[in-house]
C-alpha cells in the first residue's frame, strides 16, 4: 500500500507545486537584490544549506524508510575532507568540494554493508554509534591533521573576496542556493524514478517488494549513497562557506534540531523538510536568546507532531487547503 | 595477575552492573513494546539530580535519594507511558513516531534541567567512605562494592519479579503475545504503565551510583544510554538472560580496552565488535529470532 506521504510526491501535491515552487524560486532569486541585508542573507544561506541536508536525510529516512542517523557525520565527512585537501594540498575548492561528496560516498558504503543487512532499530543504533564515534575521534585528534575539538581554521574559500565583502555575499548566496535546488531537484527526480518506486515499495512492505524482483540491500546501499554524495557536496560547502569546520557540526542538539525539522515538516513528503527547516530556522531566530526555551520548545513540537500528526505539518496544511477550496467550492 | 589488570577486571565488572541495570530497562521495554526509549538516558540523568538535591540540600543519606530517585523517575515513566505510548499504540508508524516522540522527551527534560540546575558540574558522595586493598594492592572502594550489591540484587529483583509474582507473569505474557494476555484479563494498559515505570526507575537507580564516579550534568546520560543500547542489541532485543550476559561482556572489554590502548577507543572498539557480533548472529548473542518478527 502506498501511503499518504508518497501520493503527495506523485500525485495531487503536483497541482499545487506547479505554483509554489516558481514563486518560491524567484522570490528567493530577488531577495539579495532588494534586501542586500547581510544578517538576513546569511540566515537563508545557512537555511538553504539545511534543507539541501535534511532533503537528503528525508530520502533515506521517509522515502527509503532507512532509519539512519549517520547524516550529520556524512556531512561532517564531506566538510573535513574537501577542507582538509584544500588546506594541505592547495588543491581548488571547487575540485575538492567533489572529492568531499565522494568521500562521503564511499563512508556512507562502508557504513551501510554491514547495516543495512539489519533491520529498523539496529540500523538507528549502529549509525548512531557511527556518528558518536566520529565525534569522539575528531574531537580528541592529537595530531593537528583534523584540529581536535577546535576544528580546523582558514580554510581555503572559493575566491569571491577578491571582489569586496557585498559580492562575496550574493556570490555564497546564490551558490548555497543552487547547490540547495539541484539537491532539493535530484532527490525528487530519484523520488519519481523507477529507482525510487523501489525505495518506497521497500519501505512500505518489504516482502512484497522482494517478491517482485527489488534487491533491498542493493538498492538501500544506493539510496544511502546518492544522499551521502550531496550531503558530503554540501558540507564542503559549509566548510569554505563559513571558512571552518568543527567537531561542534557533530552535536547531538544540531543533529536533533534537523529531525526536528524533518518531523515537524512531515518526513516522506517532498515539502515537509523544506517547510519544516524554513519553520525551525526561523523560530530559533525568534529565540535566539533564551536557548533552553527554544529547545523545550522544539522537544514539545517533535512529541506533538510524533503523537497527533504522525505525517507532519504539510499534511495538515494540505488537508487546510482542501477542506479551503471544498468549502469554497460549496459555497458558490 | 599484574595490579593494573585486576584493577580493570574489577572495573569491568562494576560497569558491567550498571550497563545490565540500564539496559534491562531498556529490553524490558523493549521486549513487551517493541519500542526504542530514547529517553533512557535522560532518566538516568534525571535520578542523578534526584539523589543530588536530596543529599545537598535535605542533608540525607545519598541512599535516601537512591530510593527517593527510583520513586520519583518511576513516576516520570508512568508519564511517558500515558503521554507517549498509549496514544501511539496500535498505530502505524509505531516504531518511529515512538523513537521521534521519546526523543522530544529527552530534549525536553533535559533542558528543563538546564534551566532549573543550570550547566555547572555537579558532584554525589559516595554511599559509603572509605575502601579496603586487596592482596596485591588493588584499592577497591565501599562505594564500588555498593554499586555491584545494588546492581546484583536489583538484577535478581528483576527476575524473581518477572517470574514469580503476579505483575511479572502478566508482563512476560504481555511481551509474548499482547492479544492473548488482553484476551486472558491482563490490563495491557496497566501493565505497560508498570514496565515504562519500572525500567525508569532502574535508570534512575544506576545513574544516582554512577553519579559518584562521573560529574553529574544535564547531558551526562547521552553515552550511558548509547552504551546501554549496543548492550541491548548484543544481548539480542528483548532478552533478559543474553542482557546480562552481554552487559558484563561489554563493561570488561570496555575495561580492557582503555587499558591496554586507552579510553578513548573505548567506543571504537565496541562498535567494531558490535559490527562483527551482528554479522554472525544478526540477533544478538541471545537473539529472538527478532529478525523476522521486527
Amino acid at each position: 500500500m502506498i501511503r499518504a506521504p508518497s501520493q503527495e510526491m506523485t500525485g495531487q501535491g503536483q497541482r499545487a507545486m506547479a505554483w509554489t515552487w516558481p514563486v518560491l524560486g524567484l522570490a528567493m532569486i530577488i531577495l539579495p537584490i532588494v534586501y542586500p541585508n547581510p544578517y538576513i542573507l546569511r540566515l537563508v544561506i545557512l537555511t538553504f544549506i539545511w534543507i539541501g541536508v535534511n532533503q537528503c536525510w528525508n530520502l533515506v529516512m521517509g522515502v527509503a524508510g532507512i532509519f539512519s542517523l549517520a547524516q550529520l557525520a556524512l556531512f561532517a565527512i564531506g566538510g573535513y575532507t574537501s577542507a582538509m585537501l584544500a588546506l594541505y594540498l592547495g588543491l581548488p575548492p571547487w575540485i575538492t568540494m567533489f572529492l568531499g561528496g565522494l568521500a562521503a560516498v564511499l563512508a556512507s558504503v562502508v557504513v551501510g554493508l554491514p547495516t543495512l543487512r539489519l533491520r529498523g532499530v539496529y540500523v538507528v543504533l549502529l549509525t548512531l554509534a557511527f556518528h558518536e564515534i566520529l565525534r569522539v575521534l575528531i574531537g580528541t585528534d592529537q595530531t593537528g591533521l583534523t584540529g581536535g575539538a577546535f576544528g580546523l581554521y582558514n580554510v581555503p574559500t572559493f575566491g569571491a573576496e577578491v571582489f569586496g565583502k557585498r559580492a562575496e555575499i550574493m556570490f555564497h548566496y546564490y551558490f548555497a542556493m543552487i547547490l540547495s535546488a539541484l539537491t532539493v531537484w535530484a532527490i525528487y527526480r530519484v523520488t519519481l524514478s523507477p529507482i525510487g518506486l523501489a525505495f518506497q515499495a521497500l519501505r512500505d512492505s518489504e516482502g512484497y517488494a522482494v517478491a517482485r524482483g527489488i534487491s533491498p540491500f542493493r538498492y538501500r546501499i544506493l539510496v544511502f549513497a546518492i544522499s551521502a554524495f550531496f550531503t558530503g557536496l554540501i558540507g564542503a560547502f559549509y566548510a569554505h562557506y563559513l571558512r571552518t569546520i568543527s567537531p561542534s557540526v557533530l552535536s547531538f542538539g544540531l543533529m536533533m534540531n534537523l529531525m526536528a525539522m524533518i518531523v515537524v515538516g512531515g518526513w516522506g513528503t517532498f515539502g515537509g523538510p523544506i517547510l519544516g527547516t524554513v519553520l525551525l530556522v526561523a523560530l530559533s531566530e525568534v529565540l535566539h536568546s533564551v536557548e533552553q526555551l527554544r529547545l523545550i520548545l522544539l522537544g514539545l513540537a517533535m512529541i506533538l507532531v510524533a503523537v497527533l500528526f504522525p505525517s507532519g505539518l504539510v499534511k495538515v496544511f494540505a488537508d487546510l487547503g482542501r477542506r479551503f477550496r471544498q468549502w469554497m467550492d460549496g459555497s458558490e | 595477575m599484574s595490579a593494573p589488570l585486576v584493577q580493570s577486571i574489577v572495573s569491568g565488572l562494576l560497569l558491567g552492573s550498571i550497563y545490565a541495570m540500564m539496559a534491562m530497562g531498556l529490553t524490558l521495554i523493549y521486549g513487551a513494546l517493541r519500542m526504542l526509549n530514547l529517553s533512557h538516558g535522560v532518566l538516568f540523568m534525571i535520578g542523578g539530580y534526584v539523589a543530588w538535591t536530596v543529599a545537598t540540600y535535605l542533608g540525607l543519606h545519598p541512599l535516601v535519594g537512591l530510593i527517593l530517585a527510583f520513586g520519583v523517575v518511576f513516576f516520570i515513566g508512568l508519564a511517558i507511558q500515558r503521554v507517549v505510548v498509549r496514544p501511539l499504540l496500535g498505530k502505524s508508524g509505531w516504531e518511529i513516531n515512538t523513537i521521534v516522540a521519546t526523543l522530544g522527551v529527552s530534549i525536553v527534560l533535559e533542558n528543563v534541567m538546564l534551566l532549573t540546575f543550570g550547566a555547572r558540574q555537579k558532584s554525589l558522595p559516595p554511599m559509603v567512605e572509605g575502601s579496603f586493598a586487596l592482596p596485591n594492592g588493588v584499592v577497591v572502594t565501599y562505594h564500588e562494592l555498593v554499586i555491584a550489591l545494588v546492581a546484583v540484587a536489583s538484577l535478581v529483583g528483576m527476575s524473581i519479579f518477572l517470574s514469580r509474582t503476579r505483575h511479572g507473569l502478566a508482563i512476560q505474557a504481555t511481551a509474548q503475545n499482547r492479544d492473548a494476555a488482553h484476551l486472558m484479563g491482563v490490563n495491557v494498559d496497566q501493565i505497560f504503565a508498570l514496565i515504562l515505570g519500572v525500567s525508569s526507575g532502574l535508570a534512575a537507580v544506576s545513574g544516582v551510583l554512577l553519579a559518584a564516579f562521573y560529574f553529574l550534568s544535564p547531558t551526562v546520560g547521552g553515552v550511558p544510554q548509547l552504551k546501554a543500547l549496543l548492550v541491548t542489541i548484543f544481548g539480542g532485543l528483548g532478552s533478559a538472560k543474553g542482557t546480562i550476559y552481554a552487559a558484563y561482556t561489554i563493561g570488561l572489554l570496555e575495561a580492557l580496552v582503555s587499558l591496554y590502548l586507552g579510553a578513548k577507543w573505548a567506543l571504537p572498539v565496541l562498535f567494531v565488535f558490535m559490527i562483527v557480533v551482528l554479522i554472525v548472529r544478526p540477533s544478538g548473542l541471545f537473539g529472538l529470532g527478532e529478525e523476522t518478527r521486527l
